[in-house]
C-alpha cells in the first residue's frame, strides 16, 4: 500500500481542518446545485439554483415584503414564547418542589407533552380565531410543556445540602425558592427553554401554513401556490437559519447559566 | 455565653420500606456548661450519630424525645445563636466566594452594604483575600471549607457546629486546616462543637473531647485535653498528646469493633 502524502493528510488533520472541510462541503453542494438547475439537468422549477434564490431574497428585501412577515411571526413567536415562560418556570418550580403537586399535575403533563401541538390546531381556531392569538397559542403549547418538565427536573436534581444549609441560616419557604430552587435548577430550565424554541418555531410556521394571511409560513405556502420555486426554497432556508441561530444563542444561555457545571465537563 | 445541654435526647429515623425505626441517637445526656469559647469534639465510629447529634443541636433534625437545651432555652429550630459548617461545605456553585459568605447574613436583616463589608473581613480571615471573586469550583477543597468557615462566622453565631468539616480533605491538609482552624478561632473565640472520628484532630484542638459509643449513640467518656495553647503542629509529638490519643483510643477501640460487627454487642 503506499503512504498518503504528508500534505494531504495535514490539510484534513490540522487544527480548524473541521471548519475547513465544513466549507468546502457547503461549496461544494450549491457548485452542484448550480450546475444542475444552471444546465436543467434536473427542471429549476423544481429545485432553483443558488443564484435565482438569493436573487428572490434580495427581491423580498427591497419590496421590504420580508420584514413585514417577519415581524409578524416574531410577534406571535415572543408573544407565546414570553407567556408559557411565565407560566411554566413558576409551575414546574411549585410541581417540583412540593411532590403532592408534582403527582397532580403529572399525567396531566405527560398526556399534553406527548400530544402533537399542530393536531390540536382546528381546535384551537376554534377557540382563538385566526388571528395572530392562535398562533401564539401554538407556540406557547409548544414551549410550555418541555420547560414545566425540565424545571421539575431541575428541582429534583438540586443539592438536599443547599437546603439544608439556607433552612440552617433561617431560610423560610419563599427565600428557597428565590435563593436556591431557582438558580439551582436553572441550568435545567435551560435546557427547557431550549428545546421550547425549537418548538416554538415549528408551531409558528405550521400554524401561519394552516391559517394566516400573513407571516413566513404564509409567504411559504404563497410561494407554492404561485409555483415561485425560487422564493419558496428562499423562506424556507431562512426560517431553518433562524432556527439555527436561536438553537445557538440557547445553547450559549445553558453554558452561562452553569458556568460551573461547563468547567466541569471541559 | 453558650450552655448546651442534652438530656436524655433520642433521635430515631424512620426508615421508608423497613418495619423498624433506626435509632440514630439513644438516652444521649451531655452537660456543656460551657466556659464561653470552650472548643468541644465529639468523636465515635462511623454511624454511632455524631452528626445527627450535632444537626440536632442546630434545630434541623428533631429529636423523638428528650431535653436539647441552648442557654436554658429548648432548641425549636436552626436559631441566630448557632451556625453549621457542614461536612460537605454546601457552597451555591452559582455564587462567588463573597457571595457564599453574604448568603447566611441575607435571611438575618443584615443590610446589602453591611453583608458585603462583613463578608470581605471574614473572606480576609479564613485566608482567601483576593479570591472574592472566585466560584467554588475554581477552588480547593481546603479553599472550598474556608469558605465555609467565614459563611458561617460572619452571622456572628454563638455556637459553631462543625461536622467532620475537614473529612474530606487529604491527610497533609486536614493537619494544615486544624492550624488554621486553631488560627482562626483564636481572634473569633465562639463556642465550637466539632464533630470527627480522627482522634488526632480531636485532641490537637480541643478543650474536651466527648466519646460516643457505637449506635445508638450515648456518651462513653468525657477526656479534659489539657495541652497549652496556643498549639502548633508540634505539640503533636509532645509525650502527653501520645498519652491523651492512647487513652482515647482505648476508650474508642471497643466502640469502632462493634461499629464493625467484630464484637458481639
Amino acid at each position: 500500500m503506499r503512504p498518503r502524502s504528508p500534505q494531504r493528510a495535514s490539510l484534513l488533520l490540522r487544527p480548524g481542518a473541521r471548519a475547513t472541510v465544513g466549507t468546502l462541503s457547503v461549496l461544494l453542494f450549491i457548485g452542484l446545485w448550480q450546475t444542475v438547475g444552471g444546465l436543467a439537468l434536473i427542471d429549476p422549477r423544481y429545485i432553483s439554483t443558488p443564484v435565482d434564490v438569493v436573487r428572490a431574497g434580495v427581491d423580498l428585501v427591497r419590496t421590504e415584503e420580508l420584514w413585514r412577515h417577519l415581524r409578524v411571526s416574531g410577534a406571535e413567536f415572543a408573544l407565546g414564547f414570553v407567556a408559557s415562560l411565565v407560566v411554566a418556570v413558576p409551575l414546574g418550580l411549585l410541581a417540583g418542589w412540593y411532590r403532592r403537586l408534582g403527582y397532580l399535575v403529572d399525567p396531566v403533563l405527560m398526556t399534553f407533552y406527548a400530544m402533537p401541538r399542530d393536531a390540536m390546531l382546528p381546535l384551537i381556531i376554534i377557540w382563538l380565531g385566526i388571528g395572530i392569538y392562535s398562533r401564539a397559542a401554538v407556540v406557547f403549547l409548544g414551549a410550555i410543556f418541555p420547560i414545566i418538565v425540565n424545571t421539575m427536573a431541575g428541582i429534583r436534581k438540586v443539592e438536599p445540602v443547599w437546603i439544608r444549609c439556607a433552612r440552617s441560616f433561617g431560610a423560610r419557604e419563599r427565600h428557597l425558592f428565590w435563593k436556591i430552587l431557582l438558580p439551582g435548577a436553572l441550568p435545567y430550565i435551560m435546557t427547557g427553554v431550549r428545546l421550547g424554541i425549537g418548538r416554538g418555531i415549528i408551531g409558528v410556521i405550521v400554524a401561519e401554513m394552516y391559517v394566516s394571511v400573513e407571516g413566513l409560513g404564509e409567504l411559504i405556502m404563497a410561494a407554492q401556490a404561485g409555483l415561485n420555486t425560487d422564493r419558496l426554497v428562499f423562506v424556507t432556508l431562512l426560517v431553518s437559519a433562524l432556527g439555527f441561530a436561536a438553537l445557538r444563542l440557547s445553547l450559549s444561555l445553558e453554558e452561562w447559566s452553569a458556568p460551573w457545571q461547563r468547567e466541569r465537563e471541559l | 455565653m453558650a450552655h448546651i445541654d442534652v438530656r436524655n435526647l433520642w433521635v430515631v429515623y424512620r426508615l421508608p420500606r423497613h418495619d423498624d425505626d433506626l435509632v440514630a441517637v439513644e438516652d444521649f445526656t451531655l452537660a456543656l456548661a460551657g466556659r464561653p469559647g470552650e472548643f468541644v469534639s465529639i468523636i465515635g465510629p462511623s454511624g454511632c450519630g455524631k452528626s445527627t447529634l450535632l444537626l440536632a443541636m442546630d434545630g434541623l433534625v428533631q429529636p423523638a424525645s428528650g431535653d436539647l437545651l441552648i442557654d436554658g432555652r429548648p432548641v425549636a429550630g436552626p436559631g441566630p445563636d448557632r451556625a453549621v459548617v457542614f461536612q460537605e461545605v454546601a457552597l451555591l456553585p452559582w455564587r462567588t466566594v463573597l457571595d457564599n459568605v453574604c448568603f447566611g447574613m441575607e435571611f438575618r436583616g443584615v443590610a446589602a452594604a453591611e453583608r458585603q463589608e462583613v463578608a470581605r473581613r471574614y473572606v480576609k480571615l479564613v485566608g482567601l483575600s483576593g479570591f472574592e471573586r472566585h466560584y467554588p469550583h475554581q477552588l480547593s477543597g481546603g479553599m472550598r471549607q474556608r469558605v465555609g468557615i467565614a459563611r458561617a462566622l460572619a452571622v456572628h453565631p454563638a455556637i459553631l457546629l462543625m461536622d467532620e468539616p475537614f473529612g474530606a480533605l487529604d491527610a497533609q491538609t486536614r493537619q494544615l486546616m486544624g492550624v488554621e482552624l486553631l488560627r482562626i478561632w483564636d481572634q473569633e473565640r465562639k463556642t465550637v462543637v466539632f464533630v470527627t472520628h480522627d482522634l488526632d484532630e480531636a485532641i490537637f484542638l480541643s478543650d474536651r473531647v466527648v466519646v460516643m459509643t457505637a449506635r445508638p449513640g450515648r456518651v462513653k467518656a468525657v477526656i479534659p485535653i489539657e495541652l497549652p495553647r496556643p498549639r502548633d503542629q508540634g505539640v503533636r509529638n509532645t509525650l502527653a498528646f501520645i498519652d491523651y490519643r492512647r487513652q482515647l483510643w482505648g476508650l474508642l477501640e471497643e466502640e469502632a469493633m462493634k461499629s464493625l460487627d467484630l464484637v458481639e454487642p
